[in-house]
């Protein structure tokens, strides 16, 4: 007992130590990068600063992403254990908070290495960047020790707030989520900003009047005071940038809220969900693999099955958030639009569109497997043929690339008569593309149900006539998404993106919301005429798991790269202008490439905490006595 | 150490490294080819992934699978068109290793340079849009007689269409123009490779054979390159009934004789040799503005001259005289002499194009003078037009010059004329100065309808146009119309094959540096 | 009777799913597909099937039986032979063809929609920023659409004086000269085309050509005129007027954001 809370301690100074540092360098940067205002970029050693940069944000990012959508989970798994009263949830989320502590701290060294990358190879921009967000660095920095304190009360407190204090656990693990959640819309706002700096124009205020005609007159000495205020109306407007310098002359605020930093808050809010949820389910699926005994088996069966679970309805809403992001990009500044959908960028959603085709196949892959081991779930496996059918054709359609010239031979051209395809080219439009995403979405939601109802019968008077409502709900929305989709062909593009693109996300979640209420009512007082036999599930359906967390993770690389190449060859979109070796974008395999390597690294790192928490575990079977407080110290 | 073990661990082996090579990208094993290095690593890398995923136990497999799918995805990306916006630009070279500034022009030469697109640099392949050039570097100096090897390299990318390869067609863009905008650095370093090729590389530094300052860098638009099908222009050629006027030596007109409703036929040019004095550009205009260009001896002219309207074919014209030959409608045929000054001036009302309209002379009335002045047209513009008054010039405003107006009264049809001094044919009343008095009409009711005419003047008129049917572009179909041009261009005259035709063809093609689709 | 093997059934539809691709969808609805797309939609095929026989523990036995009974039993020992020397010479056969094709004709390189610059200039003048670029006459259709018709008249002729050889009588990207051009004119009759860009965009692909396009618009063989040099600054918003007013589509635009 002793010699482990002294690792516990240690552990403590340790993280604290590491966060020291970070706090250090961070407030520190400023004056080290004026240091040496002269020095633009320097080179760093061997894979350039590029690379360097590339691959310590991207680790920093997936482990921060891991340590802010594990808690999620764990805080939504831990409310259903205490609703329930199933001591196995939350035993479940305690086993991922411990996971969380090993990957916190690798998140944290990561952070500080990335400080240190930045500094050093691209110090001009930091001290830019460093003198607009300075107050929100002070910020980061509270927010980041207010996670610590949460995490570490949260953990070590969970056995000991059991019972009475279950309530107030719960509170911080909200608590916990909620700083996480504010630490990435502060670090949002930086990388948003280079990207969509908002070049808008504002209105004139007291304020804003005089920093802007200093730089007037900075431009124009011959400009005197008065001509200028005598232009100067209540309605004019004033950039938000000195059009010479690019010296920002707004307010923290203004840089903050910039076009795409909410789409991108909320994108990443809901990627962590699921992220976190295939992560674990990932875990879970290894566990399953490697585990002898018929309980770990239903354990781990268990285990990915809520995580897969979690995950998917995080999936689920992911494309919405993502349409909006494209959108605001599109409002930000419609070159990088085009850039990003129909140009430089576009084969890269096909490559997208693949990867988010393997996570919806995969899903239903899983769900349908898992109606395998439930008695009765038989039943409806007459429809998946359908279903498969149904979904393979959606991904073909949203795969299918709108211009054809540059994957076809000469022959082929002429053949088409160009480089769109007379009828398949439609399929390249977006009203098609979203047609077909909501058509999926609403057909894994489907699978989902058939899960939930598998060797279930519901004993309600109504049943039939609710079996013919939620069919025709169904049969309703989908006649109507499809029929949206088809008018989208015909009308502006304005009412499209505006108007029937948003409809058909409502109508889907509609769909959604009304089919589940209906099936809630219905399945009340079910009879229960066969169990889930908990451990009973193929092999194969384990991989898809893992092909889901890899996938995932692909995805978030990829974007990051999309997210990041779009600024082109600057480092402040319009503002201030990339002149390093590395100013160009790479290509797709090259980037891809990369984010190879990083995964690998990842994949690595993840992989040696979670076989640190295998390894722990064989202790703990060994010596039953020291339970708890040793498999705390497993996971360092 | 079993069998197995040795497989399982040879295949982990197998599969690292292929990861390793496929993601940086190296070279295929044990084929190695430049177009191909996607498929080999990727093949070893399937094959030892499901090897491992049979053979090993569970960690082992997972890792192989996880492996697998992280690959999986970037092999879709590299299956995927790849942009970068790179540019890669090399600014200096390093003469002392001159093999590595031929690696250099090699990296040039597949990607900003674009020049693998058309030449290849194997013998056994297919042939190519453009010469292959193994052991160019020993080939170009035996190409033009006289001319060094290097020599010859620069002056072939600087100017790629002054020496062709026979069979190849005038295709080359001028690499040091946009788009592939190549510095002098680059050339240099392509030339080095070049000369590689079977030859020694010479780094001596050259002059560039051009002012990119004075030139400048963008590139003329290319003319079209056609593809139309030669055999179906034929048939176009008699179905549209080119056939009824223009004759094609071993082409037989199957309506010869006979008159047709929709047309006059005429005599007009042989085409059997066109496509060997002619290039396809004017071919092609031709027959989409037929105006543009009229072969001398067929235009159709109408002229009055001594008050007689003469009618017909203009067979001849010079400075002096005008020959037309008239048909009459009995069939015989007259050729009439017409001295260019015995044509009667006709009346004009508007100023604007004269010389297109084929006015030769004008006579009008400055606003400033009292007597007309008459002359030859010298210079026009849309302002003004210069006329050749005895041996002197004079430039007169379209702008500001006497209008007159002319009308056939209604009650007694007595012609009136005279100078315009106020109103036209929307105001209540018209003012004309007639012998020196001020008369006044009214618009409407005093002249018979369509006799009046405000004039600006008068000239002397030639207008030649094409008997061809000027809307012809809307008779033929888009692709009719390819095919068309495609059997013009191989008409030639002389027996060669079909293929050396139309390689002439592009030739011709290359010669102009028109845009295209004005 | 014998059964037919699940297998075997899932190789029939496989391959009937690749004549319907290549043959009924390419030759008698359409026009043929590229190969990479019928490669793209025939691995989705292969992944359907496979989820649909795997997905069940006896169905997958079923299926790999056939496999597992070539691979072992002595009853097939011909067609395990056959297996044996047809699957490398096929393999053998694909890598050579792969290999050999060196210089695969090119298709076309070039970027359809390459992106704008961040200004719009006609010749060397700025006229906007391209994001708030508008067309100056665009608003007459509310305001006044007497002045309106007569840009889009004004439109129309520059078209027909100018476009049409190219473009097309119906816009349709069918002129005369169409036929011989590469990259074939645009057609303005594409729903993909008008809705997805906004008139600065067609002002500057028009005023600036062939010859003004980026890096990633290239190659081209032949290409639209530098039209600045032609027309004023007018009579290109005016054709661009008539294009939307001619063919019924509207430019993309761009509300209000944030």
């Amino acid at each position: 007992m002793r010699n482990n809370s002294l690792i516990t301690k240690k552990r403590v100074f340790l993280i604290l130590g590491i966060m020291l540092l970070g706090y250090v360098l961070l407030t520190v940067a400023p004056a080290f990068a004026q240091d040496t205002t002269d020095a633009e970029y320097r080179p760093f050693p061997l894979i350039g600063s590029r690379n360097a940069a590339w691959i310590a944000a991207q680790l920093h990012l997936l482990f921060g992403s891991f340590i802010l959508g594990v808690p999620m989970f764990a805080v939504i798994i831990e409310f259903i254990g205490w609703k329930t009263k199933e001591e196995r949830y939350d035993r479940m989320a305690k086993e991922f908070i411990k996971l969380c502590m090993g990957a916190f701290s690798t998140t944290a060294l990561l952070g500080g290495v990335l400080v240190f990358v930045l500094l050093w190879c691209y110090p001009k921009v930091m001290s830019k960047l460093s003198g607009i967000f300075g107050p929100t660095m002070i910020f980061y920095v509270i927010l980041f020790f207010g996670e610590t304190f949460t995490l570490y009360l949260y953990s070590y407190g969970w056995d000991k707030m059991q019972g009475r204090f279950k309530g107030w656990h719960l509170f911080l693990g909200v608590l916990l989520n909620v700083w996480g959640t504010a630490i990435m819309f502060v670090s949002n706002t930086w990388l948003t900003y280079q990207t969509s700096p908002g070049t808008q124009l504002r209105k004139l205020t007291e304020k804003t009047k005089e920093s802007w005609i200093e730089s007037s007159i900075a431009q124009n000495p011959e400009l005197t005071r008065s001509e200028i205020m005598a232009d100067v109306t209540d309605h004019t407007v004033i950039p938000l940038h000195n059009e010479t310098t690019g010296e920002f002359l707004g307010t923290v605020w203004e840089a903050v809220n910039n076009f795409t930093w909410m789409p991108v808050n909320i994108h990443r809010l809901i990627g962590n969900i699921a992220f976190g949820g295939s992560i674990v389910a990932a875990y879970a699926a290894f566990r399953f693999l490697v585990a002898k005994s018929k309980e770990d088996k239903a354990h781990y069966d268990w285990m990915g099955y809520n995580g897969n679970f979690i995950a998917l309805c995080g999936l689920i809403p992911l494309p919405f958030a993502g349409y909006w992001l494209g959108r605001e990009i599109y409002m930000f500044n419609n070159t990088m639009g085009i850039n990003m959908m129909g140009a430089l960028f576009s084969w890269l959603f096909i490559l997208q569109a693949v990867m988010i085709g393997v996570l919806f196949i995969g899903a239903n892959y899983y769900l349908w497997s898992g109606m395998g081991r439930i008695d009765g779930g038989e039943v409806y496996a007459r429809y998946r043929p359908y279903m498969i059918a149904i979904i393979v054709i959606c991904v073909g359609i949203w795969m299918t690339p709108r211009t054809l010239s540059k994957i076809s031979s000469a022959s082929e051209l002429s053949a088409m008569g160009g480089g769109n395809h007379p009828h398949i080219g439609f399929f390249g439009l977006m009203t098609a593309k979203n047609t077909a995403v909501n058509i999926i979405i609403l057909t894994t939601f489907l699978s989902f149900l058939f899960y939930r109802r598998s060797g279930k019968s519901p004993t309600v008077s109504w049943k039939g006539f609710g079996n013919i409502i939620i069919s025709i709900i169904f049969f309703l929305g989908v006649v109507s998404i499809v029929v949206i989709g088809i008018v989208g062909f015909t009308v502006d593009t304005d009412i499209r993106v505006n108007v029937l693109t948003p409809w058909q996300v409502v109508i889907a979640l509609t769909v959604m919301f009304a089919v589940t209420v209906l099936d809630i009512f219905m399945y009340r007082k079910a009879t229960t005429a066969g169990t889930i036999r908990w451990g009973q599930i193929s092999e194969r359906s384990q991989y898809v798991l893992i092909l889901l967390a890899i996938t995932f993770t692909s995805l978030m690389g990829l974007m990051g790269y999309a997210r990041s190449g779009l600024r082109e060859g600057w480092h402040i979109f319009g503002v201030m202008k990339d002149t390093s070796p590395d100013a160009f974008t790479p290509s797709l395999s090259s980037a891809v490439n990369t984010v190879s390597v990083i995964m690998v690294i990842f994949f690595a790192l993840v992989g040696f905490i979670f076989w640190l928490g295998l390894w722990g575990e064989k202790k703990k079977d060994n010596s039953v006595q020291l339970e708890d407080e040793v498999s705390a110290e497993s996971d360092d | 150490m079993t069998k197995n073990t040795l497989i399982k661990i040879v295949s982990l082996i197998i599969m690292v490294i292929s990861f390793i090579a496929f993601i940086s990208g190296a070279g295929a094993f044990p084929i190695n080819t430049e177009n191909d290095q996607v498929l080999p690593w990727s093949v070893w890398f399937t094959i030892s992934v499901l090897v491992n995923m049979v053979l090993w136990y569970p960690v082992m497999k997972l890792v192989s699978f996880s492996l697998g799918v992280i690959w999986f995805y970037a092999f879709v990306a590299a299956l995927v068109p790849n942009t970068s916006t790179a540019t890669g630009d090399v600014t200096s070279l390093d003469w002392s290793d001159p093999d590595a500034v031929a690696e250099i022009g090699l990296t040039i030469f597949n990607t900003k340079g674009q020049c693998s697109a058309c030449h290849t640099l194997d013998t056994s392949a297919p042939k190519g849009r453009c010469p292959d050039l193994t052991d160019i570097g020993l080939n170009a100096a035996s190409r033009v007689p006289g001319m060094g090897a290097k020599e010859y390299l620069i002056e072939s990318l600087y100017d790629p269409g002054k020496y062709l390869v026979p069979g190849y067609g005038k295709i080359m863009p001028e690499v040091w123009k946009n788009p592939i905008a190549l510095t002098k650095v680059e050339i240099e370093a392509v030339v080095a490779f070049l000369q590689s090729l079977g030859g020694d590389i010479d780094p001596e530094p050259f002059t560039e054979p051009i002012d990119r300052a004075e030139i400048g860098t963008t590139a003329a638009a290319l003319p079209p390159l056609l593809s139309g099908d030669p055999e179906a222009g034929k048939k176009v050629f008699i179905s549209a009934a080119c056939i009824s006027c223009h004759e094609i030596s071993g082409l037989e007109n199957p309506n010869a004789g006979e008159a047709s409703d929709d047309f006059e036929v005429v005599t007009a040019p042989d085409l059997s040799e066109i496509a060997a004095f002619n290039e396809l550009r004017y071919i092609e205009e031709s027959i989409l503005l037929p105006h543009a260009q009229i072969v001398s001896g067929y235009g159709k002219v109408t002229v009055t001259a001594n008050g007689i309207t003469y009618q017909g074919t203009l067979v001849s014209q010079d400075n002096e005289q005008i020959v037309v030959k008239v048909k009459a409608d009995d069939g015989t045929e007259t050729e009439h002499t017409i001295l260019l000054s015995e044509l009667d001036e006709e009346p004009i009302e508007e100023l604007d194009n004269l010389k297109g309209r084929g006015y030769l002379t004008l006579t009008v009335t400055p606003l400033d003078a009292d007597a007309p002045i008459s002359g030859e047209i010298v210079e026009e513009t849309t302002e003004s037009v210069t006329l050749k008054v005895g041996d002197s010039t004079q430039t007169v405003s379209k702008d500001a010059v006497k209008q007159r107006f002319r009308g056939i009264m209604d009650a007694d049809g007595e012609e009136v004329i005279g100078e315009l001094i106020s109103g036209d044919m929307d105001s209540e009343e018209i003012v004309i100065m007639v012998d020196g008095t001020e008369e006044t009409f009214d618009p409407f009711f005093d002249f018979t309808p369509d006799s009046t005419m405000f004039i600006l003047g008068s000239g002397k008129k030639l207008y030649v146009t094409s008997p061809m049917p000027d809307n012809f572009p809307f008779l033929l179909k888009v692709v009719d119309q390819a095919d068309l041009l495609a059997y013009l261009s191989t008409l030639t005259g002389s027996t060669t094959t079909e293929e050396t035709q139309s390689a002439e063809a592009s030739e011709d093609t290359g010669d102009t540096n028109e845009e295209v689709a004005e | 009777m014998k059964r037919i093997s699940l297998f075997t059934i899932c190789f029939v539809i496989f391959i009937a799913c690749w004549v319907f691709l290549q043959f009924v969808i390419g030759g008698v609805i359409s026009k043929p597909i590229p190969n990479s797309v019928i490669g793209m939609y025939m691995a989705l095929v292969l992944v359907a099937i496979l989820v649909h026989v795997s997905v069940e523990d006896s169905r997958f036995k079923e299926f790999l039986r056939p496999v597992y009974e070539t691979l072992v039993d002595d009853r097939y020992r011909v067609r395990r032979l056959v297996l044996v020397i047809v699957i490398p010479l096929l393999l053998t056969g694909f890598s050579y063809t792969n290999l050999a094709q060196k210089t695969p004709p090119p298709g076309d390189p070039r970027d359809a929609h390459p992106t704008p610059p961040l200004e719009l200039k006609y010749k060397d003048e700025v006229i906007e920023t391209m994001q708030k670029a508008q067309n100056p006459y665009r608003h007459y259709e509310k305001d006044d659409p007497e002045t309106f018709r007569s840009h889009v008249e004004n439109g129309k002729k520059v078209y027909y004086d100018n476009c049409f050889y190219c473009h097309g009588d119906h816009l349709d990207g069918q002129g005369h000269f169409a036929h011989g051009l590469q990259p074939l004119p645009a057609n303005f009759q594409d729903p993909g085309i008008i809705p997805n860009f906004q008139e600065a965009y067609f002002f500057w692909r028009i005023s600036k050509g062939g010859p003004g396009l980026p890096a990633s618009g290239t190659p081209w063989n032949t290409a639209m005129p530098v039209w600045e040099d032609h027309l004023t600054q007018e009579e290109i918003w005016d054709v661009i007027l008539f294009l939307s007013d001619y063919t019924g589509y509207k430019y993309r635009t761009f509300g209000e954001g944030h």
